[in-house]
This record gives structure tokens, C-alpha cells and sequence, in this order.
């Protein structure tokens, strides 16, 4: 029974760290290391190998560039919201910047469209803030789980 | 008329390891990288194609965090990418490249497969295509990238479409007035040319590309099919709206069209997925609750048809224990069990009759999508932003917008030199949709000329190596950077402009 429960735990997210089941725990991510590494059906020879690291130097590169710690892989990336942010507060007006060049937002009145079939929606449930552009489509609103309802709005970005 | 369309759900074929053939090595051939966030094509200047082409994408798959291991498979050694969908890392956040570690495997993948074989540095100039505004700080990682890890000779940026549109035109070079209007992956650009150069002040760009139309689509259908969720994936997606989404010259036409059922029935077009994971879903019973639910209504009846005729059997051995049973089966007479036996047998019957046409309508209805209003909504996006909550601009009041920045003379000119290139715009009717919303911009009966790329997707690689081998060619060397820093960028017609990123001190 004990031994099932450890199981229990190691299949789940948290991870028993008793010292007892280490062993019976690394047999378990080897396994799974085969399961996923066979999913990866092209690489033949990868598969027996468990799972390594391409270790196999590329002549072309420069063997200095590891060496004196320029390596990429350790580092830790900006994405591009902190590049954008960081290039607005340094650049002046009327410089041409990457966020500069955005659409802006549109000057005509948009077109509704109703969230269950598209036609031009020219009514929008109070409750749900769904659109809707006749009364099937508004009885069909009205008996959609919520969870639909959340996932039709986010599809246009808007909140419940 | 039943449309049919089946899904290829094509699998990658890795790529063949090239041959470094020794002319390229002496006479030092340029290299060209259209570096993309779709696809990433590879190849020699002095070639017609170019050697690689593939998705740009890594799967790593880390298995024991502590010992560091990692099973890293590159591009096109991936064959299935929804089996890895979730382990995928790309360099691109959005259409600009921020992780040069990605990028670094992606490069040394590619370079290995050209057949490179020179010791500790590549001896060939590099033309490395970029987004419209890259930051200077990503230039910047990236040139050191390149000079420091890979120790190449020359190098030169560029903008994708201007290598495009260069490559169309009679004599390579940039039109004197013109519009590129760009759609790609993760974008779209409008971008103006102006005096045989790219415009960039004026340029214009809608946050979505051919990215967010297929998971439009795939959005669009999972909530109309939700039991085929996990064979809606963003591959066959992409492979529906390149093959059989159009762009509606008339939005609001054609969708009141599709919603007639005639139109519907006509036009619409049934998916097929030839997948194997089907019979699960039925296995489920998550599908039609109907066959699970009338089997069950089978089997009860059944079991009670079993008890009557037991009776009925019973009476033939002993007629009072007969009624006794019947009595308590809530009949007044042996008769009416029997009457109530036979009803129970038509029941039976009719409950087997539907249950076989459920299964029919099963084996049809499994693994099917119907496929009619969605084939515009998806590709519409791009048009109308509003769509899917961008609050931008679509692409014709873009163009409007752009074009009110000039002389009438100039927009006059540019009105006749529209040039679409890009992947996304392969889409069916992509041009047509173009000039029917320049026909509501411009003043009546004014000329209007749209062109489109030869091939939209490969233009940009030929035009790229056109330029490195012309006079146009400008490049920048390791000195130049020695000297004026990493963000250095020489300006030419193809190319971003400079913008020096002031110091914070």
C-alpha cells in the first residue's frame, strides 16, 4: 500500500522526494523519457539513447566564443514588450521605432457580428454580452454553458 | 453535391545534407538567410532555390532536469508537429527575433546541412532579412551572433518585401513610387516606396498574419464541433486555409449568401481527417449520447421481454403460478402479459432500428467538419482587425490612410504600382479583395494596378540574392563594427533605417 502511494504522488505533479523511492523514481523518468523520445518518431538513432544533449562540436564555429563566456545558452532573453518599452523611453519624438510603426486604431465604426453564426449581429444579450443577429440565435444563447460563453468572448478579446 | 476535402496531414521530410562544392568555396558565393517567422529558406546567392527551406522551430524535449539532458530536434527533423506542438520553441517573439539561442541551434542546423565544412569560421558574406523597425537591439545580438560565434567576412540586412518587389520588377531595383502591401505569418505590413526607397516613417502594420487566421479557424470550428477538438490542429489549419478559405470581395455579402441553406448546401465544404484516433471518440461516448443511450434502453428492454416470456412459459407448466407472477407484474389477466409481451417486442425492434441508423450517421458524421460561413470569416481578419478585438486599422483603411500622406500626384502613382507579396496572401482572392477596396478608395474612375509576387513565399530569398551579387550590394565588415559598436547599421535602399539607441547615462 505504501508503495502505491508513493507511486500516486510521483505520477502527479509534485514529486515525493523520500530517499526510499528515489531509485524506484528514476527507473520512472527513464521510462518516460523513452515514451516521449519514441513520439519523436524521425530520430531513429536518438531513441536507444535515451535522451542527450547534441554535444557534437560544429567545425564552423568559432571555439573561442564558448570559452570566453559569450555562450547564448545560458542567458536569460527580453521579449519583446521589454525591448519595445525599453526603446520607447530611450528614443525621441519622431523617430521611427518598432512600436511607431503600429496600426492605429481604426476611424470608421467597426461591423458586429453575431458570435454564433457570423451574420451581422445587430443585437448583443445583456446578460452574457454575446451578439446575436435573430431570436434562434438568442434562444441557442440562452442555453450554452457558461463556459462557452467565456470561450466565444475571449475569441474577440472581450470579458465576461 | 457533397464538397469533400481531406486533410494531406503532409509529415516534414528532413532535410539532406548538402554538398560544399568547391567553386562556392573559392569564389566565396554569398550566402542568403530569409530568416522568417514561418519558414526559413537557406541557400547560395549564385543558385535559382534555395537549398533549405523549413519551418523555424526547435522541439526540446528536456528529460532529467538535473543531469541537463535534452533531445533537441530541429525544423524539418520534426515529422509530426503536433506531437511535439507544446515542446516548440522558436527565436521569433511576434515577428521580431529575440532568442538567440534558438537561433544559434537553427543556425548551426542550417549551415551544417549546406555542407559547410571550413574550420572555426564561415568564409561567406551573409544577407540576413529582418522586420520593418527591427529594434537596434536585436540587431545588435544578432550581428554579434554572427561575427563572433560564426566569424563571417561581410554581412548585410534586409526588408523581405523590398527584396520582393525588387526581384519582380523588369530591372531589379525598387520602383520609383510604389506600395508593398506584405502579409506574413505573424503580420501584415503596408509599406509605402518613395524616390526608389522604402518609406519606413509611413509604414503601417496590422498585428496579424497567417498565424492568427488559421487559429481563427480552429477557434471557430472547435466551438461549433466540439467533439472534434483534438483533430482540429493548427497544421490541418493551416493546410484548410491556404487550400480552401477565400476572401470575400463582399463581407457583407457573402456571408448573408452563406447562411442560406441552399448556398449552404451548395458551397459548403466537408472536411475529412484521415486519422486513426476516431473510433476513440466514440469510445467516449462524449459524441451523440444517443447510441450509448439507446443501448442501454435496448438492453433494459430486452431484459424485461426475458422475464415476460419466462412467465409465458411458466403458464405452460402451471397456469395459477403463472398469474400469480403476472399479478405482480402489474397485469390483470395472462392475456394482457402476453399482449404486453408482444408490445415489448415491437418496442425492441424499433429501439434496434434507430440505433443502426445512429450508427451510420455515425460512421459518416465522425471525423467531418462542415466547413461553410468559416471558409471567408477566417481570412477576413486581416481586413477587419475588429474581428478578433484588435483595435487596429484593417488593411484597405491602412492603405487610405497611407496614401493621404502625399501629393494627389504621388497617390495617383502609387494607385498604380501596388505590389502584395507574402505567404498570406496566397489565399484565394487576396488580390481581388485589394483592388475592389482601392476602387471604393480612390476618386472615380481612377487607374488602379495591383500586382502580385510571382511566388509571394520564396520572392523575398531570390530578391535577397539578386542584391547580394549586384552593385546595389552594400556591406558592413567586422571593422565597422569595431568601430562604430554592434548597432551599427549601413543604410541602403533594402534595408531598416539606423536608429542609434541614446545612451542612458
Amino acid at each position: 500500500m505504501e508503495s502505491k502511494k508513493n507511486d500516486n504522488v510521483t505520477r502527479g505533479k509534485k514529486r515525493a522526494r523520500s530517499p526510499a523511492s528515489a531509485r524506484g523514481r528514476k527507473r520512472k523518468d527513464l521510462k518516460e523519457n523513452e515514451n516521449t523520445s519514441n513520439e519523436l518518431k524521425n530520430v531513429p538513432q536518438q531513441t536507444e539513447e535515451v535522451a542527450k544533449p547534441r554535444q557534437e562540436p560544429l567545425c564552423f564555429k568559432n571555439p573561442k566564443y564558448r570559452e570566453n563566456g559569450f555562450s547564448t545558452r545560458t542567458k536569460v532573453w527580453k521579449n519583446l514588450k521589454q525591448i519595445m518599452n525599453a526603446q520607447k523611453s530611450q528614443s525621441s519624438n519622431g523617430e521611427v521605432t518598432y512600436a511607431s510603426i503600429d496600426a492605429p486604431p481604426p476611424v470608421k465604426p467597426v461591423k458586429k457580428y453575431s458570435d454564433i453564426s457570423g451574420l451581422p449581429a445587430f443585437y448583443t444579450d445583456p446578460h452574457t454580452k454575446l451578439r446575436y443577429s435573430n431570436s434562434d440565435e438568442y434562444r441557442q444563447i440562452q442555453h450554452i454553458s457558461s463556459d462557452t460563453v467565456v470561450g466565444l468572448l475571449a475569441l474577440r478579446q472581450a470579458s465576461y | 453535391m457533397l464538397n469533400l476535402y481531406t486533410c494531406k496531414d503532409e509529415q516534414n521530410c528532413p532535410d539532406v545534407l548538402h554538398e560544399y562544392e568547391a567553386q562556392l568555396q573559392t569564389e566565396s558565393i554569398p550566402l542568403i538567410i530569409d530568416n522568417g517567422s514561418y519558414h526559413c529558406r537557406v541557400g547560395w546567392a549564385t543558385k535559382l532555390h534555395p537549398y533549405l527551406n523549413f519551418k523555424n522551430v526547435i522541439a526540446k524535449n528536456r528529460g532529467n532536469r538535473k543531469e541537463k539532458d535534452w533531445d533537441i530536434q530541429v525544423a524539418n527533423e520534426i515529422a509530426d508537429l503536433e506531437t511535439v506542438r507544446w515542446l516548440l520553441r522558436t527565436p521569433y517573439d511576434f515577428n521580431v527575433v529575440v532568442n538567440y539561442s534558438v537561433q544559434e541551434t537553427l543556425l548551426d542546423y542550417a549551415f551544417k546541412h549546406l555542407g559547410i565544412s571550413t574550420d572555426g569560421c564561415i568564409n561567406h558574406p551573409l544577407v540576413l532579412t529582418e522586420a520593418i523597425a527591427n529594434p537596434s537591439y536585436c540587431r545588435k545580438q544578432m550581428s554579434e551572433l554572427l561575427f563572433e560565434s560564426y566569424c563571417i567576412p561581410k554581412l548585410a540586412y534586409g526588408i523581405d518585401c523590398l527584396f520582393s518587389n525588387g526581384y519582380n520588377m523588369p530591372e531589379f531595383d525598387l520602383p520609383e513610387v510604389g506600395l508593398i502591401v506584405s502579409s506574413g505569418f505573424q503580420s501584415t505590413h503596408v509599406l509605402p516606396v518613395f524616390g526608389k526607397k522604402a518609406d519606413i516613417k509611413n509604414c503601417c502594420r496590422i498585428n496579424l498574419g497567417g498565424y492568427n487566421c488559421s487559429a481563427y479557424m480552429q477557434r471557430l470550428l472547435q466551438f461549433k464541433h466540439p467533439q472534434l477538438v483534438s483533430e482540429l490542429t493548427l497544421s490541418r489549419m493551416d493546410e484548410v486555409v491556404h487550400g480552401l478559405c477565400h476572401v470575400a470581395p463582399n463581407y457583407q455579402e457573402e456571408i448573408t449568401k452563406c447562411c442560406d441553406i441552399g448556398f449552404k448546401d451548395k458551397h459548403a465544404t466537408t472536411l475529412q481527417f484521415s486519422s486513426s484516433t476516431t473510433p476513440s471518440n466514440i469510445k467516449t461516448g462524449n459524441i451523440l449520447g444517443g447510441p450509448l443511450k439507446l443501448e442501454k434502453k435496448l438492453k433494459q428492454a430486452e431484459h424485461k421481454l426475458y422475464e415476460l416470456e419466462c412467465v409465458i412459459e411458466l403458464e405452460q407448466e402451471s397456469t395459477e403460478a403463472a398469474e400469480k407472477v403476472a399479478a405482480d407484474a402489474g397485469c390483470s389477466s395472462i392475456k394482457e402479459l402476453k399482449e404486453k409481451t408482444e408490445l415489448m417486442r415491437d418496442n425492441i425492434q424499433a429501439i434496434r432500428r434507430d440505433l443502426d441508423e445512429q450508427y451510420r450517421l455515425d460512421k459518416v458524421a465522425t471525423g467531418t467538419v462542415k466547413c461553410g460561413i468559416e471558409k471567408c470569416q477566417a481570412p477576413e481578419i486581416i481586413f477587419q482587425p475588429s474581428l478578433v478585438g484588435y483595435n487596429q486599422s484593417g488593411l484597405s483603411e491602412c492603405i487610405e490612410m497611407l496614401l493621404e500622406n502625399y501629393s494627389k500626384e504621388v497617390q495617383e502613382l502609387m494607385a498604380k504600382n501596388i505590389f502584395i507579396t507574402g505567404g498570406n496572401t496566397k489565399i484565394d482572392g487576396f488580390r481581388e479583395r485589394v483592388v475592389k477596396d482601392m476602387i471604393q478608395i480612390r476618386p472615380y474612375q481612377s487607374e488602379i494596378i495591383v500586382r502580385q509576387a510571382a511566388d509571394p513565399s520564396l520572392d523575398a530569398w531570390r530578391g535577397a540574392a539578386k542584391w547580394a551579387l549586384s552593385q546595389h550590394c552594400n556591406w558592413m565588415e567586422r571593422k565597422d563594427f569595431e568601430e562604430c559598436g554592434w548597432e551599427y547599421l549601413k543604410e541602403h535602399n533594402f534595408s531598416n533605417m539606423h536608429v542609434a539607441t541614446k545612451s542612458t547615462t
